[in-house]
C-alpha cells in the first residue's frame, strides 16, 4: 500500500447566503463560525462513527490507517470560501483510545523510528541474577527480543510512559527490558518516554498557522481528549506530555512556543529535562526553536489562565460528547470589564477581570432590566460587558445573596474584596520579596524581542482590599483583592507606554506567584508574559 | 634686628609657599545644585560622540579635590564601593582579585593594584574582608538609579531606618571611591529625564560624602539601542558637568562579539570560557564581563598613580 504524502481534507460548506460572508459585520461572522464549527460537528458524527483505533478519518468518511500517514495537513480556516477542515483520529492507548482532531491549517508530522533521545543515557545493569528475556516493546505481549544475560551491562535512554519498561540500546538496536530487574545509575524519571513505535503518533511535529482571530484563536490546532485511569503519553515537538483524563488544545507556530491549553483535566509537560503539571484553566508553554523552529527548546512554563479567546472555535464536539462549560472573559475589543458584589453596578467592585483570563460562569440571574448577570468566582459580571463561550444556556439560576463563597478562614483584612474573598495567606507585615520572572514569553505577532527582566525585590503592602506593588520602579501599582489570597490589576504602566495586567496569588505566606503581561503601544499586536515566583528577599 | 627680622619673614613665606604647595586641593569647583527633575535637556546630551571620549578616564581636577577631601575625613583608600544592577552584582565583577583565581596575563603591572585593594583592614563592615570581595549594600539584582536611593531597598539588618543602600553603604564600608554603573534596566522603566535626574542624585550624594565617584558607560540593550545611547550619552553629560572620571565601557566593548552581551540573556555581558573573567588573555577578552574587570583595574592603577601614591 503506498503511503499518503500529503493528506488534505478541504470540506465545503453550502449554506444559504454565505456569500455575503465575506463582507458581514463581525458578529455576522462570529455566529458565521459558530455555525460552521457546528455544520462541522454534525458532519463528523455522521460519516466517521465507528471510527476504530489506529485510523484517521476524513470528513467524507474515508479512513487511512495511522501507520500510512507521513504528513497529515488541514486546509486553514477560510470564511470567505465557506471552507473548514479536520481529520479525526483515533490513537491506541491502553484501555482508551486517545481521540484527536487536528484542524483549521495545522499539521502533524508523526516522528516514528526517528526520535533522538533528549537526555544523556544511563547504565543499566542486570541486578536479577538470571538471564532475562529483552522485548520488542514495552510489555510481555511483545516478541522476545533476545537475552540480557546476568551481567549484562547497557545503555538505556527512554522509558514507557508509566516507567515499568526500560528501552536498552543493544548491538541489534532498540530492545525492552523490565524496569524492575535492572539497576540504573542516574534518575530514570528524566529519560525520554519513547514510543514503542506501533503508534506512529505517539511521537509528531505539530504546526499550527498564525490564528485568525474572526472564528477565535481555538479554531486552529489539534484537540486531544482522553477518558480513563491509565496514563497516556505522548511527544509532541520534543516535549513529553502525559495524562489520564484529560482534554486539551495544542498549537505550535515556529520559533514561537508549543501551547498546551488545558481545558479539563491535568496533563504533565516535561522538556528539556524539566517537568511541570498544568491544571484545567491553565497553559503550559515549552519555547520552540531550531531549523524548523518546531523543536522544543527550553524547560516549559506554566501559565495560570488563558484568554477567552481560545476557547472560542474549539470543536469540542468532535472528540467529546461532552459540551464545553460555559466561560466568561473579555474581548478583545475591551479594556475592562469589572465584577460586583452583587449583581448590581452600584455594588461593590470585587475584581477586574484580565484579557488573558478566562472565567468559569457558576450561575446566572436576570436583574430587574432583564440584563442577565453571570456569577464567577470573581463576583458578578453584567453580560453584556463580557463575552461567554460554551454551553450557557444550560448554566443554572442562582440568587443574589449566594453571590460569591466567603471563605471560613478569612484573616483581619478589611475592604470590599477582603469581606469575599479569604486573604489568610497574604502576609499582614511589608515584606521585601526576591522575584524571579522567568523568561519573556511573547504571544500574537511581534516587532519587539523579548525584553529580559533580572531577577528584583519587590515590596509588597497589603491593605484591605488592595495591595501596593513596587518592583524597580519609583511609583507602586495598586492591585485589587479579586480571589481567595488574590490581587490583580489592569491599566496603564508607569511609563504610559503600555497597557499591563497582573495576577498576583499567595500561595503560602512565603511565597506568592504573578502574571504581568504588557502590551506596548508601540506593538500591540504583541503580548509579553513574565511569571514571576516570589520568596522573601 | 631688622636683618633678622626679614629672615623670618622670608623663611615664613617660603614655608606657607610650600606647605600651600604640598596640600591638595580640596575645593570642589563643579556646581553642587540638586537637580530638578523635568528641567533634563536632551539636546545638551544627544549631540555628544561616545567616541570621543577615551575608554580609560584621565585623572580630574575634581577626583582629586574630591580624594583629597575623603582622606581628610578618613575615607579609606583600599577601598571602594560596588554601585550598580545585577552586573555590578555578580560575582563576576572583582571578586576572583580577591583570591588566587586570577591571572594578569600581559597586564602583570596591575599587581599593584590588586595588592593594594585586596588590602584587609579592621575598619572593613565584616562581609566585606576587601574592596573586590564583596558587592556591598547598593548593587543588587534589578536596581535602577532610583533604587539605591530609596531606604526601601536597604538591608534592614545592616542599616540604619530611612537609610538610602548608598548612604547605607559608604557609611559602613568607608570607600575612597565609587564605581557606578547604571542604565541595563534604566531603560526600561526610565523616561531620559529621570534617569538624568536620580544619577546626578547619586553622584551628588557621592561627591558630599567625599568619596570619588567613577562612571561607567553601560553595555548596549539589543532591544533599545537608540535609548541606550541617549542613557550613555546623559552618563557623559554628567561626567563632564562635575568633572569626574569616565570609564567609557560601552566603547571598550564595541568591537567585541555582540558588543560584549550575552545574546540570549541581553540584560548581562557575555562571559569568556569557564567563566574565566579574571583570567586575561586574548580569548577572554572576547568578553564584556573580563573587559569591565581590566578597565576597572587599569582606572584603580590611573587613581593610584594621581592619588593614592601621592598622599601616603
Amino acid at each position: 500500500m503506498p503511503r499518503l504524502k500529503i493528506l488534505g481534507f478541504i470540506v465545503v460548506f453550502t449554506l444559504i447566503g454565505w456569500s455575503a460572508v465575506g463582507h458581514s459585520s463581525r458578529a455576522q461572522d462570529a455566529a458565521t463560525c459558530e455555525n460552521l464549527l457546528a455544520q462541522a460537528v454534525q458532519m463528523m458524527r455522521d460519516s466517521c462513527d465507528g471510527l476504530t483505533p489506529g485510523n484517521v478519518c476524513t470528513p467524507s468518511g474515508s479512513t487511512v490507517a495511522l501507520g500510512d500517514i507521513d504528513i497529515l495537513r488541514t486546509a486553514p480556516f477560510d470564511l470567505n470560501a465557506n471552507q473548514w477542515d479536520y481529520a479525526l483520529i483515533q490513537l491506541p492507548a491502553g484501555n482508551e483510545p486517545i481521540a484527536m482532531a487536528l484542524f483549521g491549517g495545522a499539521a502533524i508530522t508523526p516522528m516514528a523510528g526517528t526520535e533522538t533521545a533528549m537526555v544523556e543515557p544511563l547504565k543499566a545493569s542486570n541486578k536479577s541474577g538470571y538471564n532475562l528475556n529483552m522485548r520488542q516493546g514495552p510489555g510481555t505481549d511483545f516478541e522476545v527480543a533476545g537475552f540480557f544475560g546476568w551481567d549484562n551491562v547497557a545503555d538505556v535512554d527512554g522509558r514507557s510512559a508509566d516507567g515499568d519498561w526500560l528501552r536498552l540500546q543493544t548491538e541489534a538496536g532498540y530492545a525492552w527490558i523490565a524496569a524492575d530487574l535492572v539497576a540504573v545509575e542516574g534518575d530514570v524519571s528524566q529519560l525520554l518516554i519513547v514510543s514503542d513505535g506501533t503508534n506512529p503518533l505517539e511521537q509528531f511535529t505539530l504546526t499550527t498557522p498564525d490564528i485568525s482571530a474572526i472564528c477565535g484563536a481555538g479554531a486552529a490546532g489539534l484537540l486531544v481528549a482522553h477518558a480513563g485511569q491509565d496514563e497516556v503519553a505522548l511527544q509532541v515537538n520534543g516535549a513529553n506530555l502525559t495524562f489520564d483524563t484529560a482534554t486539551l488544545l495544542l498549537q505550535a507556530q515556529p520559533n514561537t512556543n508549543l501551547e498546551i491549553f488545558v481545558i479539563e483535566g491535568e496533563a504533565a509537560v516535561n522538556a528539556d529535562g524539566e517537568q511541570l503539571t498544568a491544571r484545567q484553566g491553565e497553559t503550559a508553554a515549552v519555547a520552540l526553536a531550531g531549523e524548523n523552529g518546531l523543536e522544543a527548546d527550553a524547560a516549559p512554563l506554566v501559565k495560570p489562565s488563558f484568554p477567552l479567546d481560545t476557547l472560542i472555535g474549539i470543536p469540542m464536539g468532535l472528540v467529546s460528547d461532552e459540551s464545553l462549560a460555559c466561560t466568561a472573559g473579555m474581548t478583545h475589543e475591551q479594556q475592562n470589564a469589572s465584577a460586583f458584589e452583587q449583581p448590581n453596578s452600584d455594588a461593590a467592585v470585587t475584581a477586574l477581570l484580565l484579557a488573558d483570563a478566562h472565567y468559569p460562569v457558576l450561575g446566572r440571574l436576570a436583574d430587574e432590566q432583564a440584563h442577565t448577570w453571570w456569577r464567577l468566582e470573581v463576583g458578578w459580571v453584567r453580560e453584556d460587558t463580557v463575552q461567554v463561550v460554551g454551553s450557557c444556556d444550560a448554566v443554572t439560576e442562582v440568587a443574589a445573596d449566594t453571590s460569591v463563597t466567603t471563605s471560613a478562614n478569612m484573616s483581619t483584612h478589611t475592604g470590599a474584596g477582603a469581606a469575599l474573598f479569604s486573604t489568610e495567606l497574604v502576609p499582614t507585615s511589608d515584606i521585601i520579596w526576591s522575584a524571579d520572572p522567568g523568561q519573556d514569553i511573547l504571544s500574537g505577532t511581534c516587532i519587539l524581542p523579548p525584553l529580559p527582566v533580572c531577577s528584583h525585590p519587590v515590596a509588597v503592602t497589603a491593605n484591605g482590599a488592595t495591595l501596593s506593588w513596587r518592583g524597580q520602579e519609583p511609583l507602586p501599582y495598586t492591585l485589587n483583592l479579586s480571589g481567595d489570597n488574590a490581587y490583580t490589576f489592569n491599566g496603564r504602566n508607569n511609563l504610559n507606554n503600555a497597557n499591563v495586567t497582573m495576577a498576583l496569588t499567595f500561595t503560602s505566606p512565603t511565597t506568592w506567584m504573578m502574571t504581568m503581561t504588557q502590551v506596548f503601544d508601540s506593538d500591540p499586536a504583541c503580548t509579553h508574559a513574565l511569571y514571576y515566583n516570589a520568596v522573601p528577599r | 634686628m631688622l636683618q633678622r627680622s626679614i629672615l623670618m619673614i622670608a623663611l615664613l613665606f617660603v614655608y606657607v609657599t610650600a606647605t600651600a604647595q604640598d596640600a591638595p586641593e580640596t575645593t570642589l569647583t563643579s556646581d553642587l545644585t540638586p537637580p530638578t527633575l523635568g528641567e533634563f535637556d536632551e539636546a545638551s546630551a544627544s549631540n555628544i560622540d561616545l567616541a570621543d571620549y577615551p575608554n580609560l578616564p584621565e585623572l580630574t581636577d575634581m577626583a582629586r579635590a574630591i580624594f583629597a577631601r575623603g582622606q581628610a575625613s578618613g575615607r579609606n583608600p583600599h577601598m571602594l564601593s560596588k554601585i550598580g544592577d545585577c552586573m555590578t552584582a555578580a560575582d563576576y565583577f572583582l571578586v576572583d582579585f580577591a583570591g588566587d583565581s586570577y591571572n594578569l596575563g600581559q597586564y602583570a603591572d596591575l599587581q599593584r593594584v590588586v595588592d593594594f585593594f585586596s588590602t584587609q583592614t579592621e575598619d572593613i563592615l565584616p562581609p566585606k574582608t576587601n574592596a573586590f570581595a564583596s558587592p556591598g549594600l547598593a548593587t543588587d539584582s534589578g536596581f535602577t538609579t532610583s533604587s539605591v536611593l530609596d531606604s526601601t531597598w536597604a538591608d534592614k539588618d545592616i542599616c540604619e531606618a530611612n537609610e538610602s543602600p548608598l548612604a547605607c553603604e559608604y557609611r559602613l564600608s568607608n570607600p575612597a571611591y565609587s564605581f557606578i554603573m547604571f542604565g541595563t534596566n534604566d531603560v526600561f522603566y526610565f523616561e531620559p529625564a529621570m534617569f538624568d535626574y536620580y544619577l546626578r542624585l547619586i553622584v551628588l550624594e557621592t561627591i558630599n560624602s567625599d568619596v570619588v565617584p567613577l562612571l561607567y558607560t553601560f553595555p548596549v540593550r539589543p532591544e533599545f539601542p537608540e535609548k541606550s545611547l541617549l542613557f550613555n550619552q546623559i552618563i557623559v553629560k554628567i561626567a563632564d558637568d562635575y568633572d569626574l572620571p569616565l570609564v567609557n565601557l560601552v566603547v571598550a566593548l564595541e568591537d567585541l562579539p555582540n558588543q560584549g552581551v550575552n545574546v540570549e540573556d541581553t540584560i548581562h555581558m557575555s562571559l569568556p570560557e569557564n567563566d574565566a573573567v579574571a583570567i586575561f588573555n586574548d580569548d577572554t577578552l572576547q568578553a564584556g564581563y573580563t573587559v569591565r574587570n581590566l578597565l576597572t583595574l587599569q582606572t584603580l592603577d590611573v587613581m593610584l598613580d594621581g592619588l593614592t601614591q601621592a598622599t601616603p
